[in-house]
């Protein structure tokens, strides 16, 4: 429970902060490089489907949460 | 600890949409004219010794051998189709004991799926909307998927909320362990699932950016695998996995992404999880990016993974006959892994190969990158695992195009 309210409270921070922050799209040379992309990489989504099919947790990442499989 | 959460959520929810009616000028971007084809596949190899077909021992040796295909198709500016499918060949010692021929029909099957997208985006509202539907079928599971999304970015584009709902509808074949098959009942052979997920994407600074992604999940139906087995305590007849016919998870996920020095990228992540079968479950992945030339970039990664096991689990012959639920499937067990591995990325500014396509309009196709990555899995249980995968993307665009 701790965690679930400390995730909540950087959650809560994140929405003050982007009121903040006005990067514009000519400075974004860096957060626009492929590799910055705040999703799992392609490559890895073989890794994602069997870390979900051998482990209880899935989810949040982009893979399996529930569903399209045989799967738990 | 569920209504909770819910309302903490909500209220985030609540408190966003003030910001949809901030007053941004800025334009978002439309869709370049680029058709993207990622090429995926990968091996997969296994071992361990608790097969939950053998009721939680047993060799759980495993190969599969995945292959997929993306395609992004612009349309034109707001619209785009995203299609998507692939097949998994595999191999499993353990589900050769479903009956008792060895390299029977039950030793190896093949997983297809697909999905097919759409998207049209507002470029005055900054707002994206999407809709997908997908099918996966293996022997003994079928399943139909449907979804729809929304996207809103605002704040000069520094920051984008996104809802993604879906629901899964699974039917098993009823397979039975041989010994069973004249025994054993289920009430239901159907499964279904549903998906909301959120997700909040901020950039920080220049060089820093993040997200957060919370998922509800509630599953109905038959949760248990009709052929995993259950041995007990008093060594009376044994049966197959029964578990609750409702699942409720909920993951929660950070990520941050930082690019700290030229050449060097850092990508983060970490999850929380928790179900109400008595899973709690927390997941860190690092990874690392050195850019050693300006086509080269070398990606070593680790992933720590704990758990606690569920409510109904207990190992080989400690399960009683008279509980309502059991399971010696050790994928719900309490346990932790370890993943290690490098991925190795060769993208030139120019790519691998171009070619020019002399189609009504002059196109070029362009091999784009290409990223192989390879590691090796272990978890206390005792079950280990190597794997290797590679990604070739290619794009297709018009000669005188973006």
């Amino acid at each position: 429970m701790k965690f679930i309210k400390g995730i909540f409270a950087l959650l809560f921070i994140a929405f003050l902060l982007q009121s903040c922050v006005s990067v514009k799209a000519y400075q974004k040379m860096y957060l626009n490089d492929n590799e910055m992309q705040l999703t799992t990489k392609k490559s890895a989504q073989f890794e994602t489907n069997f870390e979900a099919y051998r482990e209880g947790a899935q989810g949040a990442n982009g893979g399996k949460v529930g569903g399209g499989c045989g799967c738990n | 600890m569920f209504p909770k959460a819910t309302g903490i959520l909500f209220l985030f929810c609540i408190c966003q949409t003030t910001f949809l009616f901030s007053q941004d000028n800025y334009e978002m971007k439309p869709n370049s004219d680029e058709t993207v084809i990622d090429f995926l596949s990968s091996y997969y190899n296994q071992n361990g010794d608790h097969s939950p077909v053998t009721g939680g021992i047993g060799t759980q040796h495993l190969t599969d051998f995945a292959t997929g295909i993306t395609v992004n198709v612009p349309l034109d500016t707001v619209n785009a189709l995203n299609i998507s499918w692939g097949a998994d060949f595999y191999s499993s010692a353990s589900t050769d004991k479903i009956d008792n021929n060895v390299s029977s029909a039950s030793s190896s099957d093949v997983r297809v799926y697909g999905t097919v997208g759409y998207n049209r985006k507002n470029l005055k509202r900054r707002e994206t909307y999407g809709i997908h539907v997908g099918a996966s079928k293996e022997y003994d599971y079928t399943s139909f998927d449907i979804g729809l999304s929304l996207t809103k970015e605002f704040n000069d584009d520094n920051t984008e909320i996104s809802f993604n709902g879906k629901v899964y509808l699974g039917n098993w074949k009823l397979i039975f362990p041989i010994e069973l098959r004249s025994e054993v009942k289920l009430p239901t052979d159907k499964r279904k699932s549903y998906n909301a997920q959120l997700v909040f994407s901020q950039v920080l600074t220049k060089r820093l950016q993040m997200s957060i992604s919370g998922d509800i999940v509630y599953m109905r139906g038959l949760l248990s695998t009709p052929f995993h087995r259950v041995f007990f305590q008093d060594q009376s007849q044994h049966d197959i996995e029964r578990l609750p016919n409702t699942r409720l998870k909920i993951p929660i996920g950070i990520r941050l992404n930082y690019y700290p020095f030229d050449n060097f990228i850092i990508r983060s992540y970490y999850r929380f999880y928790t179900d109400d079968w008595g899973i709690d479950a927390h997941t860190v992945v690092i990874e690392t990016l050195v850019k050693i030339t300006k086509s080269w970039t070398v990606q070593p990664f680790y992933r720590f993974h704990t758990q606690t096991q569920a409510d109904h689990f207990a190992a080989f012959g400690v399960n009683k006959a008279s509980q309502q639920y059991y399971t010696s499937d050790y994928d719900l067990a309490d346990l932790h892994s370890h993943k290690v591995g490098m991925g190795l990325r060769y993208a030139p500014l120019y790519g691998l190969a171009r070619i020019k396509l002399h189609l009504p309009k002059t196109k070029i196709f362009q091999l784009k990158s290409l990223e192989v990555r390879g590691g090796y899995y272990t978890q206390n249980t005792g079950l280990n695992s190597y794997f290797i995968s590679l990604d070739l993307t290619m794009g297709i665009r018009n000669l005188t195009g973006n």
